[in-house]
């Protein structure tokens, strides 16, 4: 008898509380059923915003960046290859503007055909060419960081860059003696932590040498790639 | 493997990676020794006893019996002071849970983490309705703590009760950020719908509504069956795996997204599981999964309460619609509209970058007040 009356109880129970389960999925289906009203909901554009707003990860006002750079050069006298390092020393302003003082120190080897040409003359069969090396450089530079962004690193970490524009002047020391040089160019600037940032970069590099007694002008693009320490 | 459990295995490495990097850590991965430390630890909790009061007569003479003092207290006094500071604003005691907890505030003590202290000081100014103080101390909570996303949504209910929409969708952006949408209550959605229902912002109500049901849709049929037939899969695995590890989500694992919310916290939950591992009595786990089912049961009764009331926003949304409101376009901007060289801004997508969680901002408009409405 009590067997039986249990198995009356389970027989509206469990549908009931099936029925409830049932009447929950329902409820939750049910919630935006109605298409045309969604259709008429979505037409209003109310132009409310959402962003995503961040404090710079590394502050970069009034700071000394000290950075040291390999760069390599492409273009200038067609028989020598050339690169250099560099230190920099920049002065961030603010996050959008930097000054900067840069030194650069060339290394020179000729290149293919200057290794031809030279062969050649010492087999007497062309005269020797001239050529007018770069030996250091002095440049003073502005920076100018308009475009901001993000890196993910294979979601290890998350870095901030800048991509910045250059342009700035100053002295070349070449074999002939000294001459005045100017560039611009672009790079990015990677902010890997408080202290610790590095930079690739393309500019443009003009100045005059001296070859026989010919005043010859150069255009240079230089591909550089450094790291600097943020004090 | 199925969608919610590939979004909570998300959450999961997502978490374990945030706690790595010390953005936001909610239970990061723990190594062995920091597993071992953890449980030794959670072993000492089975000796500090889970209160109920019946009444207030009975609270207030338990009170007495605890009164505060200076000096050094044994782990068991703290606990029961504790207890007493968690209880009193049941009984609308605002004022003694706030003694207890400026008290236990200036304890040296390793009893109660200060992120609960924070917590519980934040919501009996809630219940004060001194809201700006609630708000400030809902914010002291770090990112790293296990009370941070519990923090955030009742942060979002603050900021509502004080008109400020634009940071309750910035707050809401946080906890319904798809990393957490397994392991979140209903609640917040039906927040994020009121809240655009206040701002008759009505395309984003039913936006709010979908993102419920596709949450949701594989949830209620877990619980439920963890409820009716008063075991599953996961709840078996859940505590197979909370026996030898500590009482966090990455302990639990994907499993988690098929049980109640935050079942690991629940502190009766806690005491089976911490009687089963040092007793090893099968009774004990036998206890933890009957509580699992009323949890379960919790949840969906809960669940059940939300979708009614999302239905009654969905209703007044319709009713406005076919009213034939005049919204005109002198709307009242919230939010911040600073243009600080300091801050960098990107575009709310979909996509979730971890160091992004809870920096977000809206700028939201005021809803008009209803006019040249008709019928």
């Amino acid at each position: 008898m009590k067997l039986l009356k249990l198995l009356i109880l389970a027989a509206f129970v469990v549908p009931a509380s099936l029925s409830q389960a049932g009447d929950l999925q329902n409820d939750l289906g049910s919630l935006g059923g109605n298409k045309d009203i969604l259709k008429r909901a979505r037409a209003l554009d109310p132009k409310n915003r959402l962003q995503v707003v961040q404090n710079r990860l590394v502050d970069r006002n009034f700071r000394l960046e000290l950075a040291a750079q390999y760069g390599s050069i492409a273009g200038g006298d067609p028989y020598l290859n050339t690169d250099n390092l560099g230190a920099q020393l920049e002065f961030h302003i603010n996050p959008r503007w930097s000054v900067g003082a840069r030194y650069y120190s060339y290394s020179n080897s000729l290149s293919t055909e200057g290794q031809r040409r030279a062969d050649s003359a010492r087999a007497g069969r062309e005269p020797f060419f001239d050529s007018d090396s770069a030996i250091q450089s002095y440049l003073g530079v502005i920076t100018w960081y308009p475009i901001y962004g993000k890196l993910n690193f294979f979601d290890w970490s998350v870095a901030q860059f800048d991509i910045y524009a250059l342009a700035g002047g100053g002295q070349m020391e070449l074999e002939s003696g000294n001459t005045g040089t100017y560039t611009f160019g672009a790079g990015i600037g990677i902010w890997l932590s408080q202290h610790v940032s590095t930079r690739f970069e393309v500019r443009y590099q003009g100045y005059e040498d001296q070859v026989y007694s010919d005043k010859r002008k150069l255009d240079l693009t230089v591909v550089s790639a450094g790291i600097g320490f943020l004090l | 493997m199925t969608l919610s459990c590939v979004k909570t295995q998300l959450a999961i490495s997502l978490i374990a990676l945030l706690g790595g990097l010390s953005f936001t850590a909610m239970g990061g991965s723990l190594d062995k020794a920091q597993q071992a430390s953890q449980m030794a630890q959670e072993a000492k909790w089975q000796n500090r006893p889970i209160l109920h009061f019946r009444s207030a007569k009975e609270f207030n003479r338990f009170v007495t019996t605890t009164p505060l003092r200076r000096g050094p207290m044994s782990e068991s006094d703290l606990w029961l002071r504790w207890q007493a500071a968690l209880w009193a604003p049941t009984f609308d005691q605002t004022t003694l849970a706030l003694k207890i907890l400026n008290w236990l505030d200036e304890q040296v003590q390793t009893v109660v983490d200060q992120d609960q202290i924070d917590l519980a000081k934040a919501r009996v100014y809630y219940q004060k309705s001194n809201l700006k103080q609630a708000e400030s101390h809902y914010r002291k909570i770090p990112s790293s703590s296990d009370y941070w996303i519990e923090a955030q949504e009742e942060l979002a209910w603050t900021s509502l009760r004080l008109n400020q929409h634009h940071q309750t969708i910035a707050s809401l952006a946080t906890v319904l950020a798809p990393v957490f949408s397994q392991i979140i209550q209903a609640e917040p959605y039906f927040l994020k719908s009121l809240t655009h229902l206040q701002i008759c912002d009505y395309g984003k109500v039913f936006e709010t509504t979908q993102l419920f049901k596709e949450n949701f849709k594989s949830r209620i049929p877990a619980l439920q069956q963890l409820a009716q037939a008063g075991t599953s899969p996961a709840a078996e695995k859940a505590i197979d795996q909370l026996m030898v590890s500590p009482f966090r989500l990455t302990s639990v694992g994907p499993g988690a997204s098929q049980l109640p919310v935050q079942f690991w916290r629940d502190q009766i939950f806690q005491r089976h599981i911490l009687h089963w591992r040092t007793s090893k009595s099968p009774g004990f786990r036998a206890q933890a999964i009957a509580r699992l089912k009323n949890l379960a049961e919790r949840d969906l009764r809960e669940i059940s309460s939300i979708v009614q009331k999302m239905h009654i926003v969905e209703a007044e949304v319709i009713q406005r619609l076919h009213m034939d409101v005049h919204l005109t376009d002198t709307r009242v901007q919230q939010g911040p509209q600073s243009n600080d060289k300091n801050q960098l801004k990107f575009p709310y997508t979909s996509e979730v970058w971890l160091d992004e969680l809870d920096s977000y901002q809206a700028r939201v408009k005021d809803c008009p007040s209803l006019r040249k409405a008709s019928l």
